[in-house]
């Protein structure tokens, strides 16, 4: 069950620079969860901004990521 | 002060990645037009943050003890007349009402108790979670009133509701890095 997690997380990770398994998880749901919901276009730029903000530790940055997505996205039908 | 209007406020702070962010804070206006902040911050800023500051007994670092409970020490509130040089005092923040009228001095009041309160928890500062802004919401929720925020400004930490632990507030310990094995004895 390990190996599929992993190989994601590293994928993932390396293409955000993120390495912290933490913050890839973490990065891994707040994806699934945009991907689902299909917010605004506005909403995932500022997401993918935060995202990569190099002044901020990966994991503050997924989680200021995650706290912006759940403040403005909007649920629609 | 007898409050006759409390709103919400919403000060630019800074930008993350190109998204402006807000600070929070509660302005109450009584009868007089006279108008009190309440705020909520950090205990003390993190060694690193203050380098170069000075204060009243001269160069910040010389007298700085570590707090224990995070980098930013606990939850504190203050609170005071807002007026300009104040501390959150901002002509361009955006405003969002909370309550108004015979409520309103009520509410102020409990929102001083209830800051009071959560000062007394001593729950650590976390600037990507628990912070101020959070701090701001909690103290309404525990008052029964649950806030709007001024139209699209991003707050951080107001996405984090009030129970203990709840993701993605509470700070975790550093994990070990991806694809780093684990040796099991």
């Amino acid at each position: 069950m390990n190996g599929p997690r992993t190989l994601a997380a590293i994928i993932v990770g390396n293409a955000l620079g993120l390495s912290e398994e933490r913050s890839v998880l973490a990065y891994l749901l707040l994806a699934t969860d945009i991907t689902l919901a299909r917010p605004e276009d506005a909403v995932v730029r500022a997401v993918e901004g935060i995202l990569s903000e190099p002044a901020l530790p990966e994991w503050q940055r997924v989680r200021l990521a995650e706290d912006y997505f759940r403040q403005f996205h909007v649920a629609r039908e | 002060m007898s409050a006759e209007r409390i709103e919400l406020m919403a000060s630019a702070a800074g930008r993350i990645g190109g998204v402006t962010w807000h600070h929070l804070f509660l302005v109450a206006t009584d009868a007089s037009g006279a108008r009190a902040y309440l705020r909520a911050g950090p205990e003390s800023l993190p060694r690193a943050r203050l380098a170069g500051r000075r204060t009243l007994h001269g160069d910040a670092l010389e007298d700085y003890e570590a707090p224990a409970a995070s980098p930013y020490g606990a939850i504190t509130f203050s609170s005071g007349p807002y007026e300009p040089g104040g501390v959150d005092f901002d002509p361009n923040a955006a405003n969002a009402p909370v309550a108004s009228g015979a409520g309103a001095a009520q509410l102020w009041d409990a929102l001083a108790s209830q800051a009071k309160a959560l000062a007394q928890e001593k729950i650590p500062y976390d600037p990507a979670g628990r912070g101020a802004n959070w701090a701001v919401m909690e103290a309404l929720r525990r008052c029964g009133v649950e806030a709007a925020l001024p139209p699209k400004r991003w707050a951080p930490g107001v996405s984090l509701g009030s129970a203990p632990g709840s993701a993605p507030g509470a700070p975790s310990a550093p994990t070990r890095r991806v694809g780093q094995a684990a040796m099991v004895a």
